[in-house]
């Protein structure tokens, strides 16, 4: 025990343990864990069904992420 | 610092370089994900130049027979980290089929940031793990 306590890599993984509390923290606070995504896509309904070719509002620039921009419409 | 007139320094962290800069080059430009950011870019260009260095500094202190396995494990998980990290959400939420099993990496999505920080870090302490000691050059 006293050679882990001692060893740096303890304070290295402590360090990485209590930054993942704190941003999944933060994260449920903005209800961003619950949704699962952090892209931002105003049209994703409109991407979802027209698919990412169809229209300017799914290019690219405008949804930055949008899992719907890389897929074509089925 | 001895170590920056030693070839088994400048060697691997030349082959590192190269071989990374093109691997990563190719994650960022083959696989289907929007054009990386120029936030993307910088992080890329300094894991690169990190894990580069890294090597650089283990394989020196391999041929000095004082290398910290600890660090060199910790750039290992460091690098192989920074890979998931430069995939963008989009390409998360694509199921990866893995020997017939369908595994989504969407979970990860929202740690991103937090990762890409997780990285830095590691790679950071490693360096300074890795850093040969006065007595030892």
């Amino acid at each position: 025990m006293k050679t882990v306590l001692e060893s740096p890599w303890f304070a290295v993984v402590l360090a990485i343990v209590v930054m993942t509390a704190g941003y999944t923290m933060y994260l449920s606070k903005n209800g961003e864990l619950a949704s699962a995504n952090n892209y931002f896509c105003p049209a994703e309904e409109l991407c979802k069904k027209e698919g990412c070719n169809g229209t300017s509002d799914c290019s690219k620039s405008e949804c930055t992420g949008c899992p719907f921009c890389n897929i074509e419409a089925s | 610092m001895t170590f920056l007139h030693s070839k088994n320094f400048w060697r691997p962290l030349i082959l590192s370089t190269i071989g990374l800069g093109a691997f990563f080059a190719w994650i960022l430009s083959a696989l289907p994900r929007p054009e990386p950011t120029q936030l993307e870019l910088i992080y890329t260009a300094v894991l690169i130049a990190l894990l580069s260095f890294d090597s650089g500094l283990v394989f020196f202190r391999l041929k000095q027979g004082t290398c910290p396995v600890g660090a060199k494990r910790a750039s290992t998980v460091a690098g192989s980290l920074g890979i998931v990290t430069l995939l963008c959400p989009a390409c998360l939420l694509i199921p990866l089929s893995l020997f017939g099993i369908s595994l989504s990496l969407s979970f990860l999505a929202p740690f991103l940031p937090l990762l890409r920080v997780v990285v830095m870090f590691l790679l950071v302490v490693s360096t300074m793990m890795l850093w040969p000691k006065k007595n030892n050059y």
